[in-house]
């Protein structure tokens, strides 16, 4: 046979074949399915942000138009009444402190179906942010970013001490704290809050919980050695709180150019840059200084879908557009967020934090149904004793850790 | 007889003195918002009691940027406040006169009622409420989403406990004098209650009005779609999770504030102008 | 026996029963709407909490009967004990505050004092603004640069010397007392405007009697106007303290949903938030609610009573 009629026949049949479905899958479009997306809002750039995502989700994909919910209230207020009413949005943001929760009241749907069937895979995850919403054999969530914590360094306020590089070892940094305070520059600000000191546990090899993200790490040797270490700071002045300084919170203390060092994610650049453009042009970044290890305290949020969705094929055509490598490259390139992704690039000018982001030492915060009361109970005991002047070290400790490990074992 | 005089005028003027300083510190927080207002972004985080130039860009800034517009949320606004207000004060005045003067079983024990709805947290009942709206089909994109609003804020146990002590204090012979010429309980209220009452009307709608021109609460967890949205809405827009935009938040919370003044300059004429005791002499 | 004694037990003439049957539906009509309102988005949820607050209730219903466990768990918990005493604390304190103040500003702008329109104005300015938005700049004047320490200092106080070192807000042994103080402030302005209103309502004649008789201005406002205004006394006291019982708003914006520093603005229905949303322990955050409810109803009786019939009632 002619090799040319073959191609030609083959060519027509294929046309035969596939006009009808093609005709049919147009016909799918004509009726687009209309899914709504729920968000918390956390500033306008993030909400520009999403909108560009969506739009280029909905130019690859004509058949779904998105309804984008960005809630200006509060989000758990908000989402508890649509959940109990069964109005929630198809998919939704899930912070990882909630998942546990939201997920033991029966309102997530299980993911895993829906990753298998479209082959999804999550190889290129750094698996600490899939942690959160992988529990009791479901995946109720994705990740959709993370947001580790990195030191920022005022290289103003350092040169003024005579600092030429950020401290890389609990070492260098104390060192560096007596020159800073001798030139009486506040070495550091931050707050008397678990999710920020949760950070030095984890470089003094404790933490705030292990790898199942509910055992409690608390009273671990490492745990102690940290807290002991930063109640230190907090009673010789190399650490300050926010409120100490007369600042909201520590990342406006920065801007001010109060303090040479602070601790924060990718959301202090926007907010410096826009308070002091001088102070963000002479910002360093770089890794928390080591003391037995190299690691840090990542936020991470989620997308999730509702149990109750009745859009669910084309809510997970959503979530996993927008945790595909291209569309978190899309998100991610505002520079709001860090990308969860291995295989996505660094966004301009987050190249630290995307570094630690990618560590295997770096840990999400717990995501047990009590997290929310042992936050409540650390910070509240923490902040009692550093306003008193008088502490003692070992003790205030003693109490900050067992108030947190009491609240731990409430549900 | 001179050193008491003086003494008077002293105190007098001691007086005057405390008054025009308490005033200086109940301006404060109005005065600092139109400070930030016309401040720069990096102006605000010195401590500058005034800005260096007057910066308008802020007032540009809520005019042109907001989602939707300045003028949807401002109509929005207004829609809501007038309608309750004009709910607050039928409801509020003849549920006032009701349990104030009038005589039926039951008074008394409906009367806690209402005070006992006070008494119920609203975070109590956020998802009971929401619940029956979406069951009574009120909470969607539509205007009908506004009815959820007027349903929920239709009446305040708080105005009808006001009328109802207002009314209690008008004098007994004024109702009874009408009452002998065979006037009706309907009648005696709309031609002897209502037109004695203006202080409160004036007082119930300050207040009501107030309260919905700056209540985020309900509206936030109630209005779906953001062409129903009202000012708070706005000036939460630029408040992020670590970041604030002061200057267009503040434009924005003295924008919201002129018509609850301009409210109060007209309405508190009313309060102070009815010498109602000396009307009844006559 | 008086006259008044003598006709309550006439027998009722039908014309008389008629008009009271009048004035009864009457009454039931003008108070429908309201109560049927009340009933559903009210006095039902009572009802309504009153069933979850037995069960371990979460978003989607009833999951564990528990019986009477929320209540005894709840009184077992030192953190919930501490908002109880947080909120009996503040309303103890800020309700006579608040009142006072307002009373005092009514009376002042109700005289014929020089520019009493100009001070009925100002002194509302307080009361204004959203609580998120006066919040927000009290927290700005309370912090240790802040405004009120820079007051403190002009008068030559050493803020670094303070017990607190200045930080009201962030000091466990301030931070309740400047949230009072603070609510004193910005509610004066509403109170003052509940008394001028009522002070329109009194009957001006009393007061000249009494200045005929030869009393002087102290003795009018001691024996005349004050008592005259008990409606509006009782009034003012039973809606603060129930308002106040209800702190919320400038707890959670000044101490976080934590009720931080160490539990000093930690409030009953702050307490009642946390267990809804941040845990949906819906029937626990019941049980808390109805337990602040009981409390508040019975002060307010507890005020009826103490307040006499002639505040619930009026003259008739």
């Amino acid at each position: 046979m002619d090799k040319k009629y073959l191609s030609l026949t083959s060519a027509l049949a294929a046309l035969v074949f596939t006009v009808p479905f093609a005709v049919a899958a147009q016909a799918d479009t004509a009726a687009p399915v209309t899914i709504t997306v729920g968000t918390w809002g956390s500033s306008p750039a993030e909400t520009a942000a999403l909108n560009d995502t969506i739009a280029t989700f909905e130019s690859r994909n004509p058949g779904i138009a998105v309804n984008l919910q960005v809630d200006t209230g509060n989000y758990e207020t908000d989402m508890a009444a649509k959940f109990a009413s069964s109005t929630p949005p198809d998919a939704f943001y899930l912070n990882s402190s909630d998942s546990q929760l939201w997920q033991q009241q029966g309102v997530l749907a299980d993911l895993t179906p829906f990753i298998a069937a479209s082959k999804f895979s999550t190889s290129a995850f750094n698996p600490s942010y899939l942690t959160p919403y992988s529990q009791g054999g479901q995946i109720i969530g994705l990740p959709k970013d993370s947001n580790p914590l990195v030191l920022e360094g005022n290289s103003i306020l350092m040169k003024e001490a005579g600092i030429t590089a950020l401290p890389t070892t609990i070492k260098q940094f104390d060192a560096q704290a007596k020159l800073l305070l001798a030139k009486k520059i506040l070495p550091m600000c931050v707050d008397a809050d678990i999710n920020r000191l949760g950070a030095w546990m984890v470089a003094f090899g404790g933490g705030i919980s292990d790898a199942s993200n509910t055992k409690s790490l608390l009273q671990s040797k490492g745990s102690v050695a940290a807290m002991t270490w930063i109640m230190n700071n907090y009673k010789t002045g190399v650490f300050k709180t926010p409120a100490q300084i007369s600042e909201g919170w520590a990342g406006s203390a920065f801007g001010n150019g109060k303090c040479a060092y602070t601790m924060e994610g990718a959301w202090l650049d926007p907010s410096v840059q826009g308070q002091n453009p001088k102070i963000f042009k002479a910002m360093v970044k770089g890794p928390l200084p080591t003391a037995t290890q190299s690691g840090s305290l990542a936020f991470t949020a989620a997308w999730a879908m509702a149990k109750s969705s009745t859009h669910q094929d084309a809510a997970w055509t959503f979530i996993q557009y927008m945790e595909s490598a291209r569309g978190m490259t899309v998100w991610t390139s505002y520079g709001v967020a860090i990308p969860s992704r291995t295989d996505v690039g660094t966004p301009f000018g987050y190249a630290v934090n995307s570094q630690v982001a990618a560590m295997k030492t770096t840990k999400t915060t717990p995501s047990f149904p009590a997290w929310n009361n042992v936050i409540t109970a650390f910070n509240n005991a923490a902040k009692a004793q550093i306003q008193n002047k008088k502490f003692v070290v070992a003790t205030a400790v003693k109490e900050i850790l067992a108030a947190g490990q009491a609240a731990w074992k409430t549900t | 007889m001179e050193g008491r005089q003086l003494k008077v005028i002293f105190g007098k003027y001691i007086l005057l003195a405390i008054l025009v300083l308490y005033s200086f510190v109940s301006f404060i927080p109005f005065f600092w918002s139109i400070s930030t207002s016309f401040k720069t972004e990096s102006e605000v985080f010195f401590n500058h009691i005034l800005p260096e130039h007057l910066n308008t860009s802020a007032y540009v800034q809520i005019a042109t940027k907001i989602t939707p517009t300045l003028y949807t949320l401002f109509f929005n606004s207004l829609f809501i406040a007038v309608t309750i207000v004009i709910l607050h004060l039928i409801l509020g005045s003849t549920a006032g006169y009701a349990f104030a003067r009038l005589r039926f079983p039951g008074r008394d024990v409906l009367f806690y009622m209402v005070l006992a709805t006070m008494m119920i947290p609203d975070q109590l009942r956020v998802v009971p409420v929401y619940i029956l709206l979406v069951k009574m089909g009120l909470i969607s994109g539509h205007p009908s989403n506004f009815l959820a609003i007027f349903l929920l804020k239709a009446v305040g146990a708080l105005d009808i406990f006001l009328f109802r002590q207002y009314f209690l204090n008008i004098p007994k012979e004024l109702e009874d004098s009408a009452r002998i010429d065979g006037a009706s309980p309907i009648q005696v209220f709309t031609k002897i209650m209502l037109p004695n009452a203006l202080p409160i009307i004036a007082t119930v709608s300050i207040l009501t009005f107030q309260g919905s021109w700056n209540d985020l609460f309900w509206p936030s967890i109630i209005l779906q779609a953001p062409n129903h949205w009202t000012l708070p809405f706005g000036i939460l827009e630029f408040q992020g999770q670590f970041q604030t935009d002061w200057p267009p938040m503040m434009a924005l919370v003295v924008l919201s504030t002129l018509p609850i003044l301009l409210i109060y300059l007209f309405a508190q004429k009313f309060i102070i102008n009815m010498q109602l005791g000396s009307a009844v002499k006559q | 026996m008086t006259i008044q004694a003598l006709e309550a037990h006439k027998p009722v003439s039908k014309t008389r029963r008629v008009r009271n049957l009048k004035e009864y539906l009457t009454g039931w009509s003008f108070i429908a709407v309201p109560m049927t309102l009340f009933a559903v988005l009210s006095i039902g949820i009572l009802f309504y909490a009153v069933y979850i607050s037995r069960y371990d209730w979460g978003l989607l219903g009833a999951r564990k009967y528990l019986g009477w466990q929320n209540f005894s768990d709840s009184l077992k918990d030192p953190v919930f004990l501490r908002a109880i005493r947080n909120s009996l604390l503040y309303a103890a304190l800020v309700v006579p505050l608040q009142s006072a103040m307002g009373l005092t500003l009514a009376l002042l702008v109700n005289s014929k004092i020089k520019g009493s329109n100009f001070f009925r104005a100002t002194f509302y300015f307080p009361s204004m603004a959203s609580s998120a938005a006066i919040t927000t700049l009290f927290i700005l004047l309370m912090t240790p640069d802040g405004l009120f320490n820079k007051i403190l200092h002009y008068f030559g106080v050493n803020i670094s010397n303070l017990f607190n070192q200045g930080q009201w807000l962030s000091d466990s042994r301030t931070a309740l007392y400047s949230v009072i103080g603070l609510n004193a402030w910005t509610t004066s302005g509403t109170m003052m405007l509940f008394y001028l209103a009522n002070l329109q309502g009194i009957d001006g004649s009393y007061e000249e009697v009494a200045k005929t008789d030869g009393a002087n201005r102290w003795q009018i406002l001691r024996y005349i106007t004050l008592p005259l205004l008990k409606p509006a006394h009782f009034f003012v006291i039973t809606t603060g303290m129930i308002g106040a019982l209800q702190l919320y708003d400038q707890a959670i914006l000044a101490g976080g949903a934590d009720g931080s520093p160490n539990y000093s603005l930690m409030t009953m229905v702050l307490y009642i938030y946390n267990a809804c949303f941040r845990q949906f322990k819906f029937g626990y955050g019941a049980a808390i609610g109805l337990e602040l409810f009981v409390l508040i109803f019975s002060l307010t009786l507890a005020q009826r009573f103490l307040f006499g019939a002639r505040a619930w009632k009026g003259d008739n």
